[in-house]
């Protein structure tokens, strides 16, 4: 068993009288591509503003490379080595895609950085015009960008939010292919969280299903996918009465 | 290759003779135009830092023209030299921006502008309720400057210096967070920009320059009090010459504060009454058809007109 990189223990979060975390704990294995999914609403988006820094559990424990970081702002945790992608693209859309890249703090020298940001660009396809005004770029090029942006972090452990949502088959084969190879060669650690059922099966080793602020199941992709609760969570209990309980379609 | 560069430069070159041979063979109304000018150009450049790079848009500057405006003044009644109790101003206001930033930077957007401008009627409350220190609304003579050059020569070198600054600002990682933070300052934390160290940053030295030309103005007119210090006016003008330039890029403000400072003072001088109206029409025409500002709109122009010919030379690199 690989030693855990991100250890989350019964953390709870509210906001006013909604619990959306409700006593969460999972682990996730250094150097593993781990997904995180689960219906609309359960708390996984929640659950990267926690790890990430943008929220403060109200208790428990996160622990990162052995290091309890709970309430650390997220641009400490960005400079520990978390890093992650927004739901909604942003990236700085009046910059370019080569500013974009070196916007980014590190302590490398600059020639260093241009030659990784160059070496990133080429591994996700935006080699070609890095002085292009990132806002005009398409909406799946955006993404792109952003995915690529963080990996000028140098990150250990890196959280996706939705980033195969909306783009076409031939760009998500991109992003499996380069997410694969940052995995191998560099040891990168993935938290991915989507709806791309097919994307899940494909990439990830280990898959955590949440619902209703918990974890409800975890195991390989095949196990989670036939596992009863799973399937009640996403789409209602079977019953035999009329009317029944449709709650988390 | 040489040749090229030097011939970019020569205007830059040209210009500035031009501007340091000013007071010295130039009518005395003209040398103070100029010196308008100069000033409009240093505060334009000043509000661009904070609020064209980094998107704090302030409505309240001014407050640290009339801090370093006051510094200068009780200073030089102490027989400090202006020069040095300008530079004295810039310091204190840019202390002051740190601490003022800590708590008016949490603010965002319109609550920012509104702050800023609210903060500037403290600092006027303020000035004329510490009697002791600013002689409250009496305010403070000082003895009148007898030539004008010494103080032109000083604003020629702060504006050539905010100028030069923002030359390297724009080129440089800090300037590259400074807009980040403007595009998406969530987003900018999240990739490990510490944005309230970089936000503070800007705020003061935006602050120090802007007192500085405080300072010396006050110096150039020999007294200071409330309202003379804190200008409603020139809060305005400074926010309008750099959007009208092109607030977040190099020249914007040049061109702004140079053409709209030209511009008023023509109409002043031939419509006296009608002035105020016509600035507001033409001002109105400019945000409704280049609300970017004329240095990116003329670029864009530029660049679509150049079009094949900057194709042609990439093409040739690649």
């Amino acid at each position: 068993m690989p030693e855990p990189l991100l250890v989350v223990k019964d953390v709870q979060k509210h906001f006013g009288g909604v619990h959306a975390i409700r006593g969460c704990s999972f682990q996730v294995a250094g150097k593993s591509i781990t997904g995180l999914v689960g219906p609309n609403g359960c708390g996984k988006t929640t659950m990267f503003n926690l790890v990430t820094g943008t929220f403060r559990p109200d208790s428990g424990a996160i622990v990162f490379a052995g290091r309890d970081v709970a309430g650390l702002r997220p641009h400490v945790m960005a400079r520990l080595g978390v890093a992650r992608t927004f739901q909604l693209t942003r990236v700085f859309k009046s910059m370019s895609i080569l500013q974009n890249m070196l916007t980014v703090p590190s302590e490398q020298p600059a020639g260093e950085r241009t030659r990784w940001a160059a070496e990133v660009l080429d591994a996700v396809g935006l080699a070609g015009q890095p002085e292009t005004t990132a806002g005009n770029l398409s909406f799946g090029d955006q993404k792109l960008l952003e995915f690529a942006r963080i990996f000028m972090l140098r990150p250990k452990l890196v959280l996706l939010d939705e980033i195969f949502a909306g783009i076409s088959p031939a760009l998500q084969e991109r992003q499996m292919n380069v997410i694969r190879d940052f995995q191998t060669r560099f040891g990168v650690t993935f938290l991915v969280v989507d709806h791309t059922m097919r994307v899940i099966m494909n990439l990830c080793q280990e898959v955590l299903v949440m619902n209703q602020g918990q974890i409800l199941a975890r195991g390989t992709p095949a196990e989670v996918s036939h596992d009863q609760r799973v399937i009640e969570a996403y789409l209602g209990h079977r019953t035999t009465t009329k009317g029944g309980d449709n709650r988390g379609a | 290759m040489k040749n090229s560069k030097f011939l970019r430069l020569a205007p830059w070159v040209v210009a500035l003779v031009a501007l340091l041979v000013v007071p010295f063979t130039a009518s005395g109304y003209i040398t103070a135009l100029f010196l308008s000018l100069l000033m409009y150009v240093t505060l334009a450049y000043g509000w661009n830092i904070i609020s064209g790079y980094t998107g704090y848009v302030s409505f309240g500057q001014v407050a640290f023209f009339g801090v370093g405006g006051y510094t200068c003044a009780i200073l030089a009644k102490g027989g400090v030299h202006w020069l040095v109790g300008s530079l004295v101003g810039g310091l204190v206001a840019g202390l002051l921006a740190i601490l003022l930033g800590l708590v008016m930077l949490r603010l965002k957007g319109a609550y920012f502008a509104v702050g800023m401008l609210g903060l500037t009627q403290l600092f006027v409350a303020l000035a004329g309720a510490l009697k002791r220190v600013t002689n409250g609304s009496t305010g403070i003579f000082l003895p009148p400057s007898l030539t004008l050059v010494p103080v032109y020569l000083t604003m020629l070198g702060l504006a050539l210096a905010a100028i030069i600054g923002t030359i390297f600002l724009h080129r440089s990682a800090f300037g590259l967070r400074l807009m980040a933070i403007r595009e998406d300052e969530e987003a900018a934390e999240s990739l490990g920009i510490h944005t309230t160290v970089y936000k503070i940053i800007a705020f003061s030295i935006s602050a120090v320059i802007v007192a500085i030309a405080g300072g010396v103005m006050t110096w150039y007119v020999s007294f200071i009090d409330p309202q003379s210090a804190f200008p409603a006016s020139l809060n305005l003008t400074m926010v309008i010459m750099a959007v009208f330039g092109g607030p977040g890029t190099v020249w914007g403000p040049l061109v702004g504060a140079t053409s709209l400072g030209l511009i008023a003072e023509l109409l002043w001088a031939r419509y006296p009454g009608l002035y105020l109206v016509i600035y507001g029409i033409i001002l109105l025409l400019i945000i409704l058809y280049i609300p970017r500002g004329v240095v990116p709109s003329l670029g864009d122009f530029l660049r679509r007109r150049g079009e094949p010919v900057r194709k042609r030379r990439s093409g040739a690199v690649a």
